[in-house]
């Protein structure tokens, strides 16, 4: 049975990793589409992009690409700033400080994510920061994952968790791998929670569109070819199918319909003769 | 409220500042443009009204703007404004779905700002003017939070040639019947059969909870409307209707009605389009229509047995000088003017 990650994790660093995927009880996967780190759960998949933004935006795009099944994406990491040191930080504006360019994830309910405090802009910056300011805190890949993601997923599938590193009172030159691997142990039940967020996730009009582009295809391949326009009428007649019967239409009842004309023809038939009725 | 975005503009307006005391636990986030958030790619509307974030937000620019020719009941000059944009109920024939990539809700609150503008058009001429709010947003439905229709009665009281009409399915009627009643307010409820409110409506008050707001203001002397809009095509759509009918009419007075309208399903077509792609699996939006102007509507044949049947029934009971059509070429020079 093929693998079907919901979730798609993203750290730059493996000791961010570490604890995520001890908690989550993934396993190590070779992928030959994506070249860096990579691990898999039932539900997720974790990738270590490395530090920046393109590599992170580079890794997430491969990930995405490798598993159309994933509907939410999580950034979690490290950052500077004036939170104490150790808080979770969700991101309510991820900002690429090079561009200028500005994300704004839809936040989960405050019920899902109780034990976090903070709501922030994440700065992504290109080289590290410790002019802390306390309207953002600072990382170095966010805007990456979001310029892959976004586009995919919508401003609602990925979110960003960031933990406090560092900041005017502790330098950045005090963390080490294993004090990164602390900081996102103590913060995993908000990972989880953003996870299980992320996991649920459903997304009715995309896999309604899975169904019609599976048929679609179907036709395609064992019925008639067809031009562009006429795929796209098709497309939308079998959407509109699905919709007023309730079914696609079998591969016995599609059998006889051996031209796109007579598909559209007979798919409109069907559709025009189904019953509406309120009450 | 779980998130509140707040325009840095209007950061320590007293309305801004007031409602987030009221909302102390909401995460209260700062924003530069609320068009930046609104307005940005990725969104996805279908998902964002499951759990709408609140934007507050000044209005700039033009903010009472001229209705088509022919859109009105029975004014001359005629007028409408959005003092919010979008709405918590979810119709599936809405048209803000089309309109708008967001579904959080904008509330502008320099609302004085648009009481003076209102003003000055009403001053420009010696006609009465009408304002129609409730094209962009309920007109009532989040008046708990906006506190607007008082603010704006506590305004119109002295604008002798000021007509309102506040359009909504909303029950929150409180403002208006703690105050005495206004003759140049109409307040007009959107009716549909409750099998459609049911199955299309969602999240709306049913129809009899807006028959009883309906009944108790009409008993404190507001002047109603009933907006028969959109009329839902379906195999039982003549019974539907029939009984529909029968139970509006016989829950109100209807002598005393301001006015009503009436209008088939139709939407914009690049609208039609994109609530199609929103929501493929809607009954509604699967349904066969055909493209007449700018607009997705049913074929003309059945448009026509539709409305027929209604307007009958309707101008049987109400007389036909205070029904109004909406007409096709409305819905789009409306949209076109509110996008």
């Amino acid at each position: 049975m093929p693998h079907s990650p919901r979730v798609c994790l993203v750290t730059a660093l493996a000791a961010e990793a570490r604890p995520v995927r001890r908690e989550l009880r993934m396993a190590r996967k070779d992928h030959a589409a994506v070249h860096r780190p990579l691990y898999v759960s039932d539900q997720a998949v974790l990738v270590e992009t490395g530090i920046g933004k393109l590599p992170a935006a580079a890794s997430v795009a491969a990930v995405l690409a490798c598993y159309p099944s994933v509907r939410g994406v999580l950034n979690v990491g490290i950052a500077g700033g004036t939170e104490p040191i150790g808080s979770a930080c969700l991101a309510h504006a991820v900002q690429d400080r090079a561009s200028g360019r500005r994300w704004y994830p839809d936040l989960p309910a405050r019920r899902i994510t109780p034990t976090i405090q903070h709501h922030t802009t994440v700065e992504t910056v290109d080289a590290p920061d410790t002019q802390y300011r306390k309207d953002a805190v600072f990382d170095m890949e966010a805007a990456g994952v979001y310029t892959a993601a976004v586009p995919v997923l919508g401003s609602a599938g990925v979110q960003c968790l960031k933990v406090i590193s560092d900041g005017p009172e502790h330098s950045l030159e005090t963390i080490d791998k294993h004090v990164v691997s602390a900081l996102i142990e103590g913060q995993l039940q908000a990972v989880v929670a953003l996870h299980d967020y992320l996991a649920a996730r459903s997304e009715p009009a995309r896999d309604h569109n899975t169904e019609v582009l599976q048929t679609a295809t179907h036709i395609e391949t064992n019925i008639a070819r067809h031009s562009e326009t006429e795929g796209h009428r098709l497309r939308l007649m079998l959407s509109r199918h699905l919709t007023c019967i309730g079914r696609m239409p079998t591969a016995e009842e599609l059998a006889p319909l051996d031209t796109p004309r007579a598909l559209i023809d007979w798919l409109d038939t069907r559709i025009n003769n189904s019953a509406v009725t309120y009450g | 409220m779980d998130t509140i975005y707040i325009e840095e503009a209007v950061a320590t307006h007293p309305r801004t500042e007031r409602l987030l005391e009221r909302h102390a636990s909401a995460r209260h986030v700062p924003i530069k443009r609320y068009t930046d958030l609104f307005n940005a790619a990725g969104q996805n509307f279908r998902e964002q009204k499951q759990q709408p974030a609140l934007i507050l937000a000044e209005k700039k620019g033009k903010r009472v703007l001229p209705t088509p020719p022919g859109y009105g009941i029975g004014g001359t000059r005629n007028f409408y404004f959005a003092h919010m944009l979008n709405c918590i109920y979810d119709c599936r024939y809405c048209f803000l779905q089309g309109m708008y990539r967001s579904a959080n809700h904008v509330v502008f609150v320099n609302f004085e700002d648009f009481f003076d503008d209102m003003e000055r058009t009403t001053q420009e001429s010696t006609e009465p003017s009408w304002f129609f709010s409730g094209y962009d947003c309920d007109s009532l439905a989040l008046d708990p939070i906006t506190g607007f229709v008082d603010a704006m009665l506590d305004r119109f009281d002295d604008n002798g040639k000021a007509f309102i009409e506040l359009r909504t399915k909303s029950t929150q009627i409180r403002p208006l019947l703690k105050r005495d009643a206004n003759p140049r307010v109409v307040v007009a409820f959107s009716l549909s059969p409750e099998a459609i409110v049911k199955a299309e409506e969602h999240g709306t008050p049913s129809l009899a909870q807006r028959l009883d707001a309906l009944q108790r203001l009409q008993a404190a002397g507001w002047p109603i409307g009933l907006r028969f809009d959109p009329v839902i095509a379906c195999d039982n759509a003549n019974e539907l209707y029939g009984e529909f009918f029968d139970q509006v009419f016989a829950a109100l007075d209807m002598d005393a009605v301001h006015s009503a309208t009436l209008g088939s399903f139709r939407l914009p077509a690049a609208f039609h389009e994109k609530l199609r792609r929103l929501y493929p699996d809607s009954r509604l939006l699967a349904t066969a229509v055909e493209k007449r102007g700018g607009s997705m509507a049913y074929p003309e044949a059945l448009e026509a047995r539709l409305l027929d049947h209604c307007r009958e029934r309707i101008t049987h009971t109400l007389g036909a000088k205070r029904l109004f059509d909406c007409s096709i070429d409305t819905a789009v020079t409306l949209n076109a003017q509110a996008s």
